[in-house]
């Protein structure tokens, strides 16, 4: 026999080898409630942080750059130009932003990831990191180096919008960041909408459209003083970038519905109802708007909004903006299924899964570019693929540079 | 079948669509859905909680047997056949209040990760709700939830007024459930309970700054709801509210003060009371216990002539106190 306590005592436990001692279970059934209580609590916080939910990886995606690169996140926080076989030239970390530690020491912080699209003007490329670390950069074909960088003390998703010598920058809390493009000054810094923009502004004829995801409102202001000329309710919450088509802002939303506004006045133009939500960036070709949805469906539709064709299949999600090259429409599935489809008619031309995507949810968020090679798309692992439009054939790179 | 895909197909996703639904029914309120949803758990487990509830007050009623057994029985084989006998007479079930804690868990599990998802902080986990969400429109037209209830961001860790909510909670919780053996205790085990009595409010209070404040809405919410029914059916054991009153006030407007000391020796102290009393009441002391002793009193008088731990002999003497004498 074990024993635990002393002899006396009432609660002595004790453990027999033979017997189940169910006199100890009573005298130890609070403790045993309690610790199993605690135990239980500490799984579920080690199965929460263990798994589940999505961290931010950024879905910035490559943008061209002159002679034939591209400017691509790399890793977190970090722009590379490569070549489109994916070898580096050059690249630039944006630092983390600054906070404290636990006790009060300044400190800086890991580099966080990129939603918004690079920005390139000339030998300048723009770039805004999720906390909120904005950088120029030089681009002088074989380097990137920082002409200035600032902090913004906000989360941004949104792609800014340059213009003339302002950088115009919506934060995630909804704030509106004015910035000196020549020396990285702050200008003004207003909050127009109390929701998270998390969609690229559109911009024409001086009015900076900007879409949110909370309060489910489109507001046009003035970009120079910053006043509201109008806005617009009922359009749903919107996290997919504006798209200016002539006089009319096209607009995706959660409610399942694209909606197209008179950039003018904000009164609504059309509607066109899909089967899900629309989050990524419309496609505006001629006379034809393109949009995938993320319940697998790609539309075409005319100007005025009615459907031209649809493509549909079950499984698929579509986040990133189709891709139109040469007589191909690219579109990629968020788990890494590429599909070549017929601009004309919608009809399969081909379609190919990312190899590297296999196994790997929410693989291709950022919206794909077109170069002469190919049409490249960005996993969350930074793996970069270039996808032959004609066959679908995908070449991977990995530019992450941790060598798998 | 994975079982993460089990765990996400057959409780996780189901949950993101009740909590969904319920903030659509609830005018948009994500607040306000936990709320209710706390409630409808809690009356799913009514039935299991109402189980443990009653084998708690049955325990609470074999106290003064069990008391007995303890001390008439040196041999522990005895004892435990003893003990076991009392068991089988009074019906009770030592191991019925793990019913309702171990269904708990796999919702608490499951409800911290439905926060999570629902109310994203990262963009890519907005989009991660589009394959969560069934395919009905009200469903799918409510996202985005609002995140924001009574001041509070629930996705965001770190909510002073919930710490405050859970820790109260908790240990209105610890000390009516663990002053309610506390004479038939013995020393070791009235200072665990008084280790755990400040130790569970505080490792969970801990836990809701850690958490989204969600999470913390819920197990407040929760352990609340836990503390009435406990009341309601069991009774508040022996928790006065006067206990509450620190001895810092007590000094201060001329009450008597609360003695921290070990219990059993208020239940030797109460025995010879009862014994002998022809002892001074100026020469008692009270304690924690036996302030929320005439708790048990106004049972006891309430119940009629229920024999109370009162009347019962004295606390066998623990191993410790033993050897300080």
């Amino acid at each position: 026999m074990t024993r635990f306590g002393s002899e006396s005592s009432a609660d002595t436990v004790n453990v027999t080898t033979n017997t189940v001692d169910r006199t100890w279970m009573f005298h130890v059934k609070h403790r045993s409630r309690m610790t199993l209580t605690a135990l239980a609590a500490s799984a579920a916080l080690l199965i929460g942080c263990a798994s589940g939910t999505a961290l931010p990886h950024g879905w910035a995606p490559p943008v061209a750059a002159p002679n034939g690169l591209l400017l691509v996140q790399s890793s977190a926080g970090k722009l590379a130009l490569v070549k489109g076989d994916g070898s580096h030239i050059a690249e630039y970390e944006l630092k983390g932003p600054a906070s404290r530690d636990f006790i009060g020491r300044s400190k800086q912080d890991a580099p966080s990831p990129l939603y918004a699209t690079p920005i390139v003007e000339g030998d300048a490329v723009y770039v805004a990191s999720y906390r909120g670390r904005i950088a120029r950069l030089k681009l002088d074909g074989t380097s990137l180096n920082p002409s200035w960088d600032v902090e913004v003390h906000e989360n941004v998703v949104a792609t800014p919008v340059l213009r003339g010598n302002r950088l115009y920058i919506p934060s995630e809390n909804g704030h509106l960041i004015v910035v000196d493009a020549g020396n990285g000054n702050v200008v003004s810094s207003t909050r127009p909408t109390s929701g998270r923009v998390w969609g690229a502004p559109g911009f024409r004829d001086s009015r900076l459209f900007i879409g949110t995801l909370d309060s489910s409102e489109l507001l046009a202001l003035n970009a120079d003083n910053g006043n509201v000329e109008w806005r617009h309710n009922g359009s749903g919450a919107t996290a997919a970038d504006l798209v200016i088509d002539g006089d009319q802002l096209v607009v995706g939303s959660f409610d399942r519905t694209l909606h197209a506004l008179d950039a003018a006045s904000g009164a609504e133009r059309w509607r066109f109802e899909g089967n899900g939500w629309f989050v990524g960036r419309p496609l505006v070709v001629n006379d034809t708007i393109y949009v995938g949805t993320m319940r697998g469906a790609v539309y075409a539709l005319d100007r005025s909004g009615k459907m031209k064709w649809v493509f549909e299949r079950a499984g698929l999600e579509f986040r990133s903006t189709p891709v139109l090259a040469g007589s191909t429409l690219v579109v990629a599935d968020r788990d890494g299924d590429i599909v070549g489809l017929d601009p004309a008619t919608g009809a399969e031309k081909w379609s190919k899964m990312a190899d590297v995507c296999t196994g790997k949810p929410e693989c291709i968020d950022a919206h794909g570019v077109q170069l002469e090679s190919g049409v490249f798309f960005l996993t969350a692992d930074h793996r970069l693929l270039q996808v032959d439009p004609a066959s679908g054939d995908i070449r991977t790179t990995n530019i992450s540079g941790d060598g798998k | 079948m994975p079982i993460g895909a089990i765990w996400q197909t057959a409780l996780e996703t189901p949950l993101i669509n009740i909590m969904v639904l319920l903030t659509v029914v609830l005018g948009g309120s994500y607040g306000m859905a936990i709320l209710a949803f706390t409630v409808i758990s809690r009356a799913l487990m009514f039935p299991l909680t109402l189980r443990m509830l009653h084998s708690m007050k049955s325990m609470q009623d074999i106290q003064p047997q069990m008391q007995e057994i303890q001390k008439k029985y040196t041999d522990p084989k005895r004892r435990q056949e003893e003990t076991m006998k009392l068991y089988r007479e009074a019906g009770v079930n030592p191991l019925g209040c793990l019913g309702p804690q171990l269904i708990q868990f796999p919702v608490f599990i499951a409800l911290y990760q439905v926060i999570r998802i629902t109310l994203a902080g990262a963009p890519e986990g907005m989009l991660e709700l589009s394959r969560r969400l069934y395919d009905y429109p009200l469903i799918q037209d409510a996202i985005p939830l609002s995140s924001t209830f009574l001041g509070m961001d629930l996705s965001a860790n770190g909510s002073w007024f919930l710490v405050v909510i859970v820790f109260a909670a908790m240990w209105m919780q610890q000390r009516i459930s663990s002053g309610r053996n506390a004479a038939a205790s013995t020393e070791q085990q009235q200072q665990m309970n008084a280790m755990m009595q400040w130790m569970m409010p505080a490792m969970f209070s801990w836990f809701v700054i850690a958490t989204p404040a969600g999470v913390g809405l819920y197990w407040g919410a929760s352990t609340a709801i836990g503390v009435i029914l406990q009341w309601v059916f069991v009774g508040p054991g022996d928790f006065t509210w006067g206990s509450l009153i620190p001895n810092v006030v007590r000094d201060r407007i001329g009450m008597r003060r609360i003695s921290n000391k070990p219990d059993h020796r208020r239940a030797t102290a109460r025995l010879a009371t009862t014994q002998h009393p022809e002892v001074p009441e100026g020469n008692r002391t009270e304690s924690r216990t036996s302030d929320a002793g005439s708790g048990d009193q106004r049972q006891n008088g309430r119940r009629g002539n229920r024999t109370g731990s009162e009347s019962t002999g004295p606390a066998p003497r623990s191993g410790r106190r033993r050897r300080n004498h």
